[in-house]
């Protein structure tokens, strides 16, 4: 199968401004450019509702797949995020992928580290269960004090249709124990582990070492990849453009300050400055003090950054690894910013070659 | 101020059939037939998600309020709340409305009673500020153990001031203290005590005195949740509306204790209702609760006859103050017959009403 190559919106909701690069808009772009899917991230301080801006997406477009990236398992009960998702597979006639992590800025945001690893593997099998349209066990209930003559004595989402595919769930994950727990419920991992191929293929044998022990088939899960890539002639200046995007996802290989995986003598240095300097204020943005912190030599081996030809051989050996999906993250898609030529040359000089269109 | 009318849709998503007639078509619909606002219920079980068929709903209208009817304050986070509402206030121009309780049939399917009435106001109190733009305190906070340069000391929306005016929150409330938590902190109370006018001015003379309590001034707008058909018979309006009462009314004796002013046969009714509910069956007809309910109950409690008697029971309504009514029995799908209950609303009830 050919590798599928997704990028990144934003929800953006269209308040009669013109200007406003909506999230609607986004994803017309991305399908018209030719990418296979986009997705929106869940972060409710920065960003507008994803539910939302995928509803807007699927109405102004007819193919381009459409998902979360990422939502997580803290700031809705599994059902709602079951609801909503399925909603938007039924709307878009079966487009819809469930990207979730643990929570990243949209706990920071609330005060919160991310959500611990127990109640994020809970969380995921109710969702699955939801979404297989199940019946989920109650967790603690004191429904029986409404003194009901009758009532539900478990939990399922009784409008779904049989006729609606079950919504993919790919967990984006760097840490062993998300790994693993991903492995034993989703359909896919996504490894933000940046696009080193020795840092790839642990998180593949981690994951697969996890289903061998669930009593699972250790290759029946799919592989996807966040890669920070910018297409640009000149490397130092697509490194230039892609920074706050490498620092954002190198981040979450020293989430504690601890590095996760197997790292160089140099991606643990840049690593660990990252972690030490990281202001969430500057979350994703260019000239934050930990987008500093990224050197040439680090961005040569966690991100691609560079001409297309080297992007196919980088992105190429990935694909040979298993990777079959990639989250493209670090080139916008605004034809009036003048970046998105990088974006306009990935999906003409880069995708071709790597035999998705 | 006349009194705006609004109806309720549910969250029936587009499938491959033709023939359903999906959440976006009732909001056309209701647009055309010329109600002033639609609800979406938000109960993740029985619908689909209410924010997708708003946000559907705001692309295909142009002028009809949209609003939850009601979310509650348990399977979001309030900031997800203020996100998702604001989200389709921007997409919809400014005609988006938050109608939220303490939750019924979403949390029973979760195996849950109302979320307590002390974490409702809470709720209410950071939605508010979400809403305003404003920062809202961290309540437990662990972020440092990600030991991370700076990170926001408190929460807030950023781009809350792109969205358009505030987004109006309204509550609906029966019992007495969730009423005068509504008073304290909503913009609107929208009653679900049913069409009884002795009801419902005793449910704003409690709001007037939290919000006197308070010190705030006691006026504040008031709407109502009536279940209501329109037919010249009067059997046959409460044919159409069926299992209408008896999910609004279980509202008035939630815990088997009946709440605000009734007569001995109302409360009697009432505690029938409560003691024959199945959750299985809400909002249906025919359901063990709809059985229990004597006519006289029935059209005491909602409105069902003809235009006249509609104009009459709800004028005495808006006499005492109500000036927003959610109806919901009548259907908006014209491959209906008893849609003509909706159509003779609108023609024949409103334009007497809003005269």
């Amino acid at each position: 199968m050919a590798a599928e190559f997704w990028t990144s919106g934003r929800g953006r909701a269209s308040s009669g401004d013109p200007t406003v690069f909506t999230s609607a808009k986004q994803a017309q772009r991305a399908e018209e450019l030719g990418y296979d899917g986009i997705t929106f991230v869940d972060s409710q301080n920065r960003a507008s509702d994803c539910y939302v801006a995928l509803t807007m997406a699927l109405n102004a477009t007819s193919k381009l797949k459409l998902g979360t990236g990422v939502t997580n398992s803290y700031t809705r009960h599994p059902a709602v995020t079951a609801a909503a998702i399925a909603a938007i597979q039924a709307e878009s006639g079966g487009r819809a992928y469930l990207g979730i992590g643990r929570g990243d800025s949209a706990l920071a945001h609330l005060g919160l580290a991310p959500h611990a690893v127990p109640k994020f593997e809970q969380y995921l099998e109710q969702l699955q269960g939801y979404l297989r349209g199940e019946d989920v066990a109650f967790g603690e209930t004191d429904v029986h004090v409404l003194g009901l003559a009758d009532t539900p004595d478990a939990s399922r989402l009784e409008w779904l249709e049989p006729s609606y595919a079950k919504v993919p769930v790919d967990v984006a994950a760097t840490g062993p124990r998300v790994i693993a727990a991903a492995a034993r419920h989703v359909e896919q991992v996504s490894l933000a582990v940046g696009a080193d191929p020795e840092r790839i293929r642990w998180g593949m044998d981690v994951a697969r070492e996890a289903r061998s022990e669930a009593g699972l088939d250790p290759d029946a899960i799919s592989f996807a990849a966040y890669v920070p890539t910018v297409v640009h002639d000149d490397a130092e200046t697509a490194l230039s453009i892609g920074s706050a995007g490498l620092s954002l996802f190198a981040r979450f290989s020293n989430m504690y300050g601890e590095i996760v995986g197997p790292v160089t003598d140099t991606q643990r240095d840049v690593l660990t400055k990252i972690h030490d300097s990281y202001d969430m204020h500057g979350h994703a943005r260019e000239g934050s003090p930990q987008s500093a912190q990224v050197t040439q030599e680090f961005a040569g081996t966690f991100g691609v950054f560079g001409p297309p030809d080297y992007c196919v051989q980088r992105l190429g050996e990935l694909i040979e690894l298993g990777v079959e999906r990639f989250m493209i993250a670090g080139t916008t898609l605004d034809p009036s910013h003048p970046y998105s030529e990088c974006s306009e040359r990935f999906v003409g000089e880069v995708m071709p070659q790597l035999g998705s269109i | 101020m006349a009194a705006e009318f609004w109806t309720m849709g549910g969250g029936r998503p587009t499938s491959d059939d033709p023939a359903v007639f999906d959440g976006v078509q009732m909001a056309v619909q209701a647009e055309q037939m010329g109600y002033d606002g639609i609800v979406w219920v938000d109960s993740q079980n029985l619908a689909a998600d209410c924010y997708v068929s708003m946000a559907l709903a705001a692309h295909a209208t142009s002028r009809i309020q949209l609003g939850t009817g009601v979310t509650n304050s348990y399977t979001r986070h309030p900031a997800i709340t203020a996100s998702a509402i604001a989200s389709i206030q921007a997409e919809s121009r400014g005609r988006a409305h938050m109608g939220i309780g303490r939750g019924d049939s979403a949390l029973a399917h979760l195996g849950l009673a109302p979320h307590g009435v002390g974490e409702f106001e809470q709720y209410l109190i950071q939605l508010q500020a979400y809403l305003r733009g404003e920062e809202v305190q961290f309540g437990e906070t662990d972020v440092d153990a990600l030991g991370l340069a700076d990170t926001p000391q408190a929460s807030r929306i950023y781009y809350m001031p792109h969205m358009g005016p505030k987004v109006p929150v309204d509550v609906a409330a029966t019992g007495p203290r969730v009423i005068q938590a509504a008073a304290r902190h909503a913009d609107r109370i929208s009653f679900n005590v049913g069409a009884d006018t002795d009801r419902t001015l005793w449910g704003m003379e409690v709001a007037r005195e939290a919000r006197e309590d308070a010190g705030l001034d006691p006026e504040m707008p008031f709407a109502a949740y009536i279940p209501l058909a329109v037919h010249d018979d009067p059997e046959q309006a409460m044919r159409i509306g069926a299992g209408q009462v008896s999910l609004f009314a279980r509202f008035s004796s939630m815990y088997g204790t009946v709440i605000g002013p009734t007569s001995g046969q109302q409360a009697q009714v009432l505690t029938d209702i409560h003691d024959h509910y199945d959750m299985h069956g809400h909002g249906r007809p025919g359901s063990a609760q709809a059985d229990v309910i004597p006519t006289e109950f029935e059209r005491s409690f909602g409105v069902f006859g003809s235009p006249d008697y509609c104009v009459q029971r709800l004028g005495e309504l808006i006499e005492i103050g109500i000036d927003r009514f959610i109806m919901r029995g009548s259907p908006l799908d014209p491959s209906n017959p008893d849609t003509e209950s909706s159509v003779r609303f609108t023609q024949e009830v409103i334009p007497q009403l809003k005269g």
